[in-house]
């Protein structure tokens, strides 16, 4: 069952050609950062926030710089939230982009056919159209699947800054 | 005479001529001509009894030789009666045969033009001979002839099935005709020293392919020819040749990039004109990304040779002052700071931009050329309209081949300035304040 399945799968790449590979790299790359960043929010940002709880709580801060501690803790955590976020917003935009660069790549081999077998012939113009889509097609799904958990993860970051502006308020 | 008459008269003429001299000496002439000529008529008339005896002699042979004519006449008939009579026995004696011979001529024919283009010719060139003589001989070809003509193509046969190694005229690149070891591989593909080698049948030798396969399979197709009897991988044409050829017209990399045209050549001034600023603002954001993760360290050993000492001494040196005239303070030197940082940033980003821009405005250009092929030319011939496509197709190519790596190198210099910016602006004051509380 899993033969024909994988079977399926490499035979789809053979006929996406080597744009496709482009594109699952960069799948790959984005769905390893958005996994890491959700592990980031829900296991280690948590044990950080508690240390800085802790320390902001034992020690005892110059009065007059006050609203600049705040800011600095809080500007910190986000930063550290924010690692990376960046780049999986490229790595989004570029995803149609390298789809586009498919379309285009399959274009030039189906007019390479063309000049050399003639209009006539189009079923030998088959390899380069299917070139041509499927790359597009997957550079539009990895960027949408990627999208919508990156919307995700901006907005628990920011409820995140701004409940640790809240806890941090309460404190200091 | 009259010669003479003339000759006589221009010399009288030109000497106040003495005409009746003149008329003296002519009549004396005249009449020693009436002289000759009676004497002519004479001796015609004593020849007269001569001629008649030799117009008889004359008649009598004609008609000896009338008989003759008739005679033969007899004799000719007589053999083109046998003449018919045999080759109507030669016909009933050749029967099929007649037919087998004009297909001997017709096999040999369609023989020799494929073997012309063979491989196999430039190893064996004495066989073209033998087809060649067969295709155009008008003679009936004896028994001998036709076995040698049936051994000749079972040979032939035989031969396009093996992998051979044989010493033959190439000629290189360079145009030199060179004596090398040649290994053909049945009708397939023929090299040596690992170049690929094509046969022309117009020069009658093997010619090293312009346009030279993937140097993988070059090196392949060396190992092929020094192995004896392992099995290896060598790169065939299963077409005879025509795959080969289809190398050389096979557009490289270049060619490529040429095809874009002036566009084409823009855009890549542009990417490699970003890839290089790209590069430099990496390397002087992560000097200064070291130089102040360093500092950030221990805040209170400030050096002023960093973004952050440089705002640390300004902080440590106003402490007295109000908080306002602190911030303003600090404020200054941050936005001096950060204004280094910053700059050039956007010129990256414009660059990633204006790229793709430019793929499509080359695409559109080639489109126009394509539409224009089109209006004159009408849509009959493709490769009219490739010209345009191509260069449609190639600047969006390069367009994009060139923003998206000019897009993560955006990515990357924003992200890092953005940190430090982030870590100059908004945590300097509170990280010194921070320090400043623990030291006290």
């Amino acid at each position: 069952m899993i033969d024909i399945y994988l079977d399926n799968f490499f035979s789809f790449f053979d006929r996406g050609g080597a744009v496709l590979y482009v594109v699952f790299f960069i799948a790959l790359c984005l769905w390893a950062l958005l996994i890491e960043r959700y592990m980031y929010i829900s296991f280690e940002y948590k044990q950080y926030r508690k240390n800085m709880m802790d320390e902001i709580q034992n020690n005892s801060y110059n009065a007059r710089f006050k609203e600049e501690i705040k800011k600095y803790l809080i500007e910190e955590s986000n930063l550290k939230l924010k690692t990376g976020l960046s780049f999986i917003k490229t790595l989004i935009i570029v995803c149609p982009l390298v789809g586009l660069l498919g379309t285009v790549t399959g274009m030039i081999e189906v007019f390479d056919v063309m000049a050399i077998s003639g209009a006539s012939n189009v079923k030998s113009m088959a390899n380069g159209v299917s070139m041509a889509t499927i790359p597009t097609m997957a550079g539009m799904v990895v960027a949408l699947s990627g999208i919508l958990f990156e919307k995700k993860l901006e907005l628990s970051i920011k409820y995140n800054t701004d409940r640790l502006y809240l806890e941090i308020s309460k404190v200091l | 005479m009259k010669l003479v008459v003339g000759l006589l008269l221009s010399v009288y003429s030109l000497f106040a001529l003495n005409l009746e001299t003149l008329l003296g000496s002519v009549e004396a002439s005249s009449k020693q001509e009436i002289v000759q000529e009676s004497k002519r008529l004479q001796e015609f008339i004593d020849n007269k009894q001569k001629q008649k005896q030799l117009l008889i002699q004359t008649k009598e042979a004609l008609k000896r030789e009338n008989q003759i004519t008739k005679e033969l006449k007899v004799v000719i008939e007589k053999n083109e009666k046998i003449l018919a009579k045999k080759e109507a026995e030669l016909a009933v004696k050749v029967g099929d045969l007649g037919e087998m011979f004009g297909s001997v001529r017709q096999t040999s024919s369609d023989f020799l033009t494929n073997y012309k283009r063979a491989f196999t010719a430039s190893q064996f060139p004495q066989k073209e001979a033998i087809f060649d003589k067969f295709s155009d001989s008008k003679k009936l070809p004896t028994i001998e002839e036709l076995t040698l003509f049936w051994h000749t193509m079972l040979d032939e046969i035989v031969q396009s099935g093996k992998v051979s190694q044989y010493p033959a005229q190439v000629v290189m690149q360079s145009g030199e005709k060179v004596e090398q070891t040649v290994t053909r591989v049945g009708q397939f593909a023929a090299f040596s020293d690992g170049n690929f080698l094509q046969y022309s049948s117009d020069i009658d030798a093997l010619v090293e392919l312009s346009t030279q396969p993937a140097s993988s399979f070059q090196g392949g197709a060396e190992d092929f020819e020094q192995s004896s009897d392992e099995v290896l991988n060598v790169l065939v044409d299963p077409t005879r040749g025509t795959l080969f050829e289809m190398l050389g017209n096979n557009p490289t990399i270049m060619d490529r990039i040429n095809q874009g045209g002036i566009i084409g050549y823009i855009i890549l001034l542009l990417g490699g004109l970003g890839i290089a600023f790209a590069g430099y603002k990496m390397v002087m954001l992560n000097i200064l990304d070291k130089a102040i993760k360093k500092q950030l360290k221990d805040v209170t050993k400030y050096s002023v040779d960093n973004p952050l000492g440089k705002i640390a001494s300004v902080f440590y040196n106003n402490l007295k002052d109000s908080i306002t005239d602190l911030e303003i303070k600090i404020g200054e030197a941050i936005l001096k700071e950060t204004n280094h940082i910053k700059k050039g940033q956007s010129f990256v980003k414009l660059l990633a931009a204006v790229t793709p821009l430019l793929g499509l405005l080359g695409t559109v250009t080639g489109m126009i050329a394509t539409f224009q092929a089109i209006t004159l030319f009408g849509t009959g011939d493709p490769k009219l309209m490739a010209g345009g496509i191509s260069t449609a197709l190639i600047t969006t190519v390069l367009g994009l081949v060139t923003a998206i790596p000019l897009l993560f190198a955006y990515t990357y210099i924003a992200s890092k300035s953005e940190e430090m910016v982030s870590i100059l602006e908004e945590q300097s004051i509170g990280m010194l304040a921070k320090n400043l509380k623990q030291n006290d």
